[in-house]
């Protein structure tokens, strides 16, 4: 598997285009599509099967369609449609298996009712705004900031501390360094239980 | 990418090296896996792929124009090291330690430096654009002349360090403490400090 990130300088938001050994691909969260992304398909040889779409606000979606102007690809969100594209609806627990890249589907709301979080081959986990490298997602009240810290503990921070976080904005971290050093986690009223019941 | 399938050895978490099966650690070609590396260094080749988890790297002077990229050095020692003219992209330096290691003139991007201790450390002229320094301890260390936009330094302990000359827009100091620490001809003010907290301790 080989992850390509890239950051959009229009939205300050992470492009990630990931391939396995056969050279399929799919690209994670569309920001904005650039000539860049473009050439990085085509030099590698990338056969585009997919688009994951983590969650469906405009700043990860924008590029989607650039992208189904060029290429023949399927798109998944948590929703039926994205900017008016049909979109295959995926829910908590799905499984996709595209080419060998072995996606898990988690779904983390909290940010937004339709946010997920993609594992893939285990180790790498594509984030979104749900968990950035620092800090988690703004939310609009404390109510849903309870849910988003509920919904990280419970879900992500089982996984392995060795997982690779590839958020949707900001640098790359691990699940180690974020229950170290997450400053939004460390500060939530009930991380030390949550976190806790989490390592149990 | 380096190979995200665990150490067939019981019990441990670290990454396998390559398709070995067994990381670094547990790996019976141990001494020549990190001979390789030593000399990809030198050699200023392309380090790609690797995963070298909680070694020792003394005294190697990296060639100027290597790359090291989609690789993985959680918890290892480099001391005495020099990373000149070279591209450390997507690679993982957490919770490593560096004594007078040297980064001249790189161009280190989407890289993770968290939880690291840099002592009597310099990087310098370099672009170190969307890094993440959470968390880390720098003491008597010198990190001025870079442009570290988008860079994360929160809750990190900045002591005796200088960032002058510095690119800070958009560089993130969120809880991040500092003792003796110089921002000269840097731009502090386009970088994020948490309001209630001065930029010194």
């Amino acid at each position: 598997m080989r992850i390509f990130p890239h950051l959009s300088t229009e939205r300050l938001a992470n492009v990630y285009l990931v391939t396995d050994d056969d050279g399929n691909g799919i690209i994670i969260d569309p920001a904005h599509i650039d000539k860049e992304i473009i050439e990085n398909i085509e030099k590698t040889g990338t056969n585009l099967k997919a688009v994951l779409i983590t969650h469906r606000h405009l700043t990860h979606t924008e590029g989607l369609g650039t992208l189904i102007k060029i290429y023949d690809i399927d798109i998944y969100s948590a929703s039926d449609e994205i900017n008016g594209i049909r979109c295959r609806r995926l829910s908590d627990g799905d499984r996709l298996q595209i080419g060998k890249l072995d996606i898990e589907v988690i779904s983390v709301p909290g940010h937004s009712m339709d946010s997920l979080v993609y594992r893939i081959n285990e180790g790498a986990l594509f984030t979104g705004d749900t968990l950035l490298s620092g800090s988690i997602a703004t939310t609009h009240s404390h109510i849903e900031k309870e849910l988003l810290v509920h919904s990280i503990c419970t879900k992500l921070l089982s996984i392995s501390d060795t997982a690779i976080i590839y958020p949707g904005h900001g640098a790359l971290s691990k699940l180690r360094i974020e229950k170290m050093f997450n400053h939004d986690l460390l500060e939530s009223a009930d991380w030390d239980n949550l976190n806790q019941k989490a390592r149990v | 990418m380096f190979s995200l399938n665990k150490c067939a050895s019981p019990g441990c978490p670290a990454f396998a090296y390559k398709d070995t099966g067994y990381c670094y650690h547990h790996n019976p070609e141990k001494e020549a896996i990190l001979a390789s590396l030593i000399r990809q260094l030198e050699e200023a080749s392309t380090v790609r792929d690797v995963s070298i988890v909680n070694a020792e790297v003394i005294g190697v002077k990296a060639g100027k124009g290597g790359t090291i990229m989609a690789s993985n050095f959680s918890f290892t020692v480099f001391e005495d090291c020099t990373f000149e003219s070279m591209a450390i992209i997507e690679s993982f330096f957490d919770y490593c330690i560096f004594r007078r290691c040297a980064f001249i003139g790189d161009d280190i991007r989407y890289s993770v430096f968290a939880g690291s201790t840099f002592i009597n450390c310099r990087i310098n002229d370099s672009t170190v654009i969307h890094n993440s320094f959470m968390g880390i301890d720098t003491y008597d260390s010198d990190f001025s002349a870079n442009d570290f936009y988008f860079s994360n330094f929160s809750l990190a302990k900045l002591v005796d360090t200088s960032l002058e000359d510095c690119n800070l827009k958009r560089t993130n100091f969120r809880a991040a403490l500092t003792k003796n620490v110089s921002f000269r001809y840097s731009n502090p003010e386009e970088a994020f400090f948490r309001k209630e907290e001065g930029y010194t301790i």
